[in-house]
């Protein structure tokens, strides 16, 4: 029998069901004996005190592993241990051997990763069950596999409620199912339509279910009302895990998430608590899901670092290195040399001022690469054993080992190999409907790379260290300046450079000059470079608090094929309100149409009655409230802001109407008054047209500064190397 | 800490000697300030120097390039070790 492997799940001590969909559309349940295990090293002599003391409840083993990357095998005790046992049993033996004699690894590996590494698994794998077992037919390297079969629907219920804020003890009015544009409505008697939702789903097939808000209120709240109204629910294919005891008077805190509701045998993504699923989508949560080997539903839920780690276990796991479970890793430095090697990528401020025919290069993924090509990894830099025949690390003189590849870059070169492949492949194909979806599956995967950079310095990254960290750096900043130095060679200016980013002029150099330099510069690096375009025009902005001083990353211009692209003016912000961002978009768009220096003064000039016809609505009134919403997010306790910052009042406002607000969670107001609560009151409380003119009208006018200003500057007084205007 | 944080740091140490200056003497400091920011990248390659010294090292060279522009403008070359090739006019 052949199917896909939908999700797995443990079953009471020493089981696994794995959920298949087969092909010919039915769903079964197929059960493993299994059990995750732990692994102990000492001394052999206390080792084997210890099995005999545990072997009567547990089943152990002698096996050999390295308890350090690149260092041989040693014995060690391999342990049994029932689901949701190990950290118990891993702090009782680190207590018997008074936390001197034993050492106990893998505890924090999650039971269902184990599984899937052991048999080499992957969510929605293709596999053949027959009765000696199952054979998985498709691999995670390929880049077309099969996701038709599975079935999603959005599911969403409306409460009767007169609060702001639902509670459990609200009645459930009715619930809807979206499935392939279709809307289907339970309503009725609330005991009537929990009936039906059972039901629905299961003869709707549905696989995965997608809720905005259902791990934090929505499925509680459906299983509570169930209860409430002595109806069994179930949402997923056998009964649902009961997680939930909660008392009539809970209510929905928006944004605040207790914990995930995971289903059994369907998948349940909560949108809202999903931060892959919520930047690539569907398809971007099961490529990831895929590659690191997690079950859908964890992936949901795991930040991006733990997806991460999962490629990096997994790599440990087939070459039998044990993952250790507390780090003990403290590592001196003394201020000069952490003086030396703590420092970031290279920038290169640009000049302030508009510039003409500028192109940007891209380094792709220079970090992931740079880690894959020079093996580093936190057992490799400074090595024990390749003290003097390693590769230097320019600057800093570290060594990387020659004689072991690094878990890190065996994690990361299917991710990065992988992406590269989707980006080709991008480019081929015409369907748009495939072309979003491998841009969806290499979005994820860059996020997975961007971690990938940022753990090796992490206290807690298993296979990480602070050295590694900081030679990924200095190798980075190596490159970069030699990209420089060969633009500057070749006849380009280069005027903007941040980290693996170059922006290089030249005046009328066209595609093919700049494709030819960033070709040259992939030869002499060995590193990939993407062109990734040419500006008509662009600008470099000055620091807002110091005129005189340039800001990295504020800028915008214009590619010649059309594209904007801005950075750090107000329209990218999220506490800017829409009603400023849609305006200087507006006024970015009317710049955008100039074809030489003489038509951006022009355009310049005319997009100052863009301004006007937006401070004119502001003025009149003719406003939605929405447009003028602001978010910020809450960076403590509303009640310790020292001085009264909107964000604080706003969530004051929300406190006094029964829904609690943590920091890091953000809200959205809008400024009604100068003083006291009026200052900001949230979007949910605030009545049309009650706004606050000024403030709006002062962010209308510095956005349009920031776009205006250095275009009608730059002509008054044409750019030159140093600006003697500035002085 | 960054080379940027360390130049903000050593330049809050001249705050009382920036009080003293008189307006136009100030803005020439700050313009000065202004000038070495702009050699930042540079400066954050040579961390163990301290931090002074880049300043001095950043203000030299602003000086240096403005004198470059200086003389395009003027159409002359000064060379480092050649006298003026301009035919000063005494004053005296």
């Amino acid at each position: 029998m052949r199917g896909y492997l939908l999700d797995i799940n443990p079953s009471g001590r020493d089981e696994v069901i794995l959920w298949i969909k087969c092909l010919d559309g039915r769903v079964v349940s197929h059960r493993i004996k299994w059990m995750p295990r732990i692994y102990v090293h000492g001394s052999l002599e206390n080792l084997v005190k210890l099995g005999r003391l545990i072997s009567q409840r547990y089943l152990i083993d002698f096996v050999e592993r390295s308890v350090k990357p690149g260092s041989p095998p040693e014995t060690v005790l391999e342990i049994k241990v029932p689901f949701g046992d190990k950290r118990r049993l891993a702090n009782l033996i680190l207590d018997l051997g008074n936390h001197q004699l034993f050492k106990v690894y893998n505890v924090d590996l999650p039971s269902m990763q184990e599984f899937l590494y052991q048999y080499d698994l992957h969510p929605t794998a293709l596999i053949d069950l027959s009765s000696d077992g199952f054979k998985v037919l498709d691999s995670i390297e390929d880049l077309d596999y099969d996701l038709s079969w599975v079935r999603v629907a959005h599911l969403d219920a409306k409460v009767e409620t007169s609060s702001i804020a639902p509670k459990f003890s609200d009645r459930l009015e009715e619930v809807v199912i979206e499935m392939d544009g279709e809307r289907i409505v339970l309503d009725g008697a609330e005991d009537g339509i929990l009936q039906d939702l059972t039901k629905t789903l299961d003869d709707l097939d549905i696989d995965v279910i997608i809720t905005d808000g259902g791990d934090s209120f929505l499925l509680p709240y459906l299983h509570y009302r169930a209860h409430a109204n002595g109806v069994k629910l179930r949402l997923g294919r056998s009964r649902d895990p009961r997680m939930f005891k909660p008392s009539p008077s809970t209510y929905f805190s928006y944004g605040r998430v207790y914990w995930g509701f995971k289903l059994r045998g369907r998948i349940h993504i909560d949108s809202s608590n999903s931060m892959l699923y919520h930047e690539t989508g569907l398809d971007g949560l099961i490529e990831v899901s895929r590659v690191a080997r997690i079950p859908i539903q964890d992936a949901a839920r795991y930040t991006i670092g733990s997806c991460m780690s999962s490629l990096q276990y997994y790599q440990a796991y087939r070459l039998g290195v044990l993952i250790p479970w507390k780090l003990s890793r403290t590592v001196y430095m003394d201020c000069w040399s952490l003086n030396r090697a703590d420092r970031g990528g290279l920038i290169l401020d640009a000049r302030t001022g508009v510039y003409w025919n500028v192109a940007e290069l891209d380094f792709k993924s220079l970090y992931p690469t740079l880690m894959l090509k020079h093996n580093i990894s936190g057992e490799t830099v400074n090595c024990e054993c390749c003290k003097d025949d390693g590769e230097r690390i320019p600057e800093l003189g570290y060594h990387v080992c020659k004689r072991w590849r690094g878990i890190v870059p065996r994690a990361i070169e299917l991710p990065l190999r992988k992406r590269m492949r989707y980006k080709d492949v991008i480019k081929q194909v015409r369907d748009s409907r495939l072309r979003t979806l491998y841009k969806s599956r290499s979005d994820a995967l860059k996020w997975i790379l961007v971690t990938a950079f940022g753990y090796l310095g992490y206290r807690n990254a298993k296979f990480g260290s602070r050295e590694a960290h900081l030679a990924v750096c200095a190798l980075a900043r190596d490159v970069l300046l030699k990209a420089i130095r060969i633009a500057e060679e070749n006849g380009f200016e280069v005027i903007h450079g941040i980290v693996d980013s170059l922006w290089v002029q030249k005046d009328n150099a066209d595609d093919q000059d700049y494709l030819e330099l960033a070709k040259k510069i992939e030869d002499e690096t060995s590193l990939p470079i993407s062109f990734e375009g040419r500006y008509r025009w662009i600008a470099f902005l000055p620091s807002k608090t110091h005129p005189g001083r340039p800001a990295n990353n504020r800028y915008f211009g214009v590619f010649l094929d059309g594209r904007l692209k801005y950075r750090g003016i107000e329209a990218r912000r999220r506490d800017t309100p829409p009603i400023v961002r849609k305006m200087q978009l507006e006024i970015l768009e009317k710049l955008a149409e100039a074809r030489d220096p003489e038509q951006l003064r022009e355009k310049a000039l005319e997009a100052i009655e863009i301004y006007r016809g937006y401070a004119r609505r502001l003025i009149l009134g003719d406003v939605s409230i929405e447009d003028l919403a602001m978010t910020q997010v809450l960076s403590m306790d509303p009640d310790d802001y020292v001085v009264e910052a909107r964000q604080a009042v706003a969530a004051k406002h929300l406190e006094r109407a029964g829904i609690s607000v943590v920091p890091g969670q953000a809200v959205t107001y809008v400024i009604a008054g100068t003083s006291g609560l009026s200052k900001a009151v949230p979007i949910q409380l605030i009545e049309e047209g009650s706004y606050r003119l000024k403030p709006y009208l002062t962010m209308l006018e510095k956005a349009t500064h920031t776009m205006i200003t250095p275009i009608l500057e730059s002509l008054k007084a044409p750019h030159r190397i140093y600006d003697m205007n500035s002085m | 800490m960054t080379y940027r944080q360390r130049l903000q740091l050593e330049l809050d140490k001249w705050r009382n000697f920036r009080r003293a200056l008189l307006r136009d003497e100030r803005e020439a400091f700050d313009g000065l300030v202004d000038q070495v920011f702009r050699l930042c990248h540079a400066g954050s390659m040579y961390p163990e120097r301290d931090t002074f010294d880049l300043f001095m090292m950043s203000a030299l060279i602003s000086h240096e390039g403005r004198l470059k522009t200086l003389e395009k403008e003027l159409r002359l070359g000064m060379k480092v070790d050649e006298r003026l090739p301009i035919r000063h006019k005494s004053i005296w």
